[in-house]
């Protein structure tokens, strides 16, 4: 590819290296204006800093884009990609092209948060490949963020560019491969660990363990309570899907509470939690309530089954 | 009058048509509540009380839905006292609007 953008093929992925403020402008407003120029549908998630130099830039060409604040869409990184398929299911069909731009990755990202902002990456290209064309422009802070982020990026996105040239990306694994890069374990917990074995007359007593550890460990009524409902739904996961028992987990860290559900199931549908549920009132809503409840899940079916972390972060 | 009692959880009739779950339904319980239920549904439309449920999960409300839909065209549940909790579960999970659900007293899900 050149510096023209091709808009005709389907789901065109993009990672945007950039550094500091003027590189990121110089990435984003021809982006955004030839967007604007071809009368297409564009949303941005940013965080509000970025929104206002955008706006500011931009001028009246502001009022033909759609901003929402990545801090909040993304706080979890498994609801960004919801509210991709949203706006595209609101745009598709209608003749107009779509495009946006997600900057889903900061340096402030806890390691964990990090990894799973990469999954989303990756997942994106699962989520989109085989639907409507439409081009996500994702930037990269490569004065901010360490070199083997900027490398993973180019593996999660089948083009990259330094906002002027815009090429393949060597590196990128495909789609086919994009749903299933992070099957190693999750690092070991530190520090004390309670734990017990369940089946389902154990719910009962396991939604209390939860909630009081929650709130000793200071996690204020409401979050304790999203902790234990979303608890109990991974849980019943394991007693329906994953061999009728499970085992939990719960430890605390300085800045969160996590809890660890494991069993011998697995699941084969990557977006088994991040597809928003559908009328169908049997369809399985456990681990996108969890999504919703929690600060960030982690899900990651191993050869000897499927563990999924669920955290709450501890009020500062 | 109890219908049902385990360890967790409490069925009564306060009348014919009007039935008061007390405690906690999750997977272990759930299909007995649903049974319980089932066998003493009367015509027409019920009334649940779930102002003293103080949890229940998913699969709960989706076989309150498989009751609502066994009984017939027309019949819906008539839901008192939703807990605060369980409202914003169903507005998550998309189930604001379960068509065989009525909210007494203007307390829709969402």
């Amino acid at each position: 590819m050149s510096a023209s953008r091709a808009s005709t093929e389907g789901f065109q992925h993009e990672a945007m290296f950039y550094r500091g403020a003027a590189g990121f402008l110089a990435g984003t407003i021809p982006f955004l204006r030839e967007g604007v120029a071809k009368g297409e549908a564009i949303l941005v998630f940013e965080s509000s800093a970025k929104i206002d130099m955008l706006r500011s830039e931009l001028g009246d060409d502001a009022r033909s884009v759609e901003f929402a604040d990545m801090a909040a869409v993304g706080a979890n990184p498994a609801r960004i990609i919801p509210a991709w398929v949203d706006f595209v299911s609101r745009h598709s069909g209608g003749g107009r092209g779509m495009r946006g731009i997600g900057e889903p990755i900061w340096k402030e990202r806890t390691a964990d948060q990090l990894i799973e902002c990469q999954r989303h990456e990756s997942l994106l290209n699962v989520a989109f490949s085989n639907g409507e064309p439409w081009y996500l422009l994702c930037p990269y802070d490569t004065e901010a963020l360490p070199p083997e982020v900027i490398e993973e990026a180019g593996r999660s996105h089948k083009y990259v560019s330094d906002g002027h040239a815009h090429n393949h990306s060597s590196s990128f694994r495909g789609p086919d491969a994009s749903g299933a890069p992070f099957d190693a374990p999750l690092p070991e917990p530190a520090g004390p660990i309670r734990e017990l074995k369940f089946t389902a007359e154990d719910l009962y007593g396991m939604r209390a363990i939860v909630r009081q550890f929650a709130t000793d460990s200071v996690l204020p009524a409401a979050l304790a309570d999203d902790l234990v409902t979303a608890v109990n739904e991974v849980a019943t996961n394991s007693l329906r899907h994953g061999g009728g028992e499970g085992h939990l987990r719960i430890w605390r860290e300085p800045d969160k509470v996590s809890c660890e559900i494991s069993d011998g199931g697995r699941i084969a549908n990557p977006l088994v939690d991040r597809e928003r549920p559908g009328a169908d009132i049997r369809a399985s809503r456990g681990l996108w309530l969890a999504n919703q409840l929690c600060d960030l899940i982690q899900i990651r079916t191993l050869s000897s089954g499927t563990v999924v972390r669920l955290h709450m972060w501890r009020p500062k | 009058m109890t219908l049902y009692a385990d360890s967790q959880l409490t069925i009564s009739s306060g009348g014919p048509a009007c039935f008061t779950l007390s405690g906690e339904v999750d997977a272990w319980n759930v299909a007995a509540v649903t049974e319980t239920l089932a066998r003493h549904l009367p015509p027409g439309d019920v009334s649940l009380d779930l102002s003293d449920l103080s949890f229940a999960d998913v699969e709960t409300i989706r076989a309150l839905v498989s009751l609502a839909d066994g009984m017939g065209e027309g019949r819906r549940i008539v839901i008192r006292g939703l807990p605060s909790r369980l409202r914003r579960v169903l507005e998550l999970v998309g189930w604001s609007n379960l068509p065989r659900f009525v909210y007494e007293s203007g307390e829709p899900a969402a």
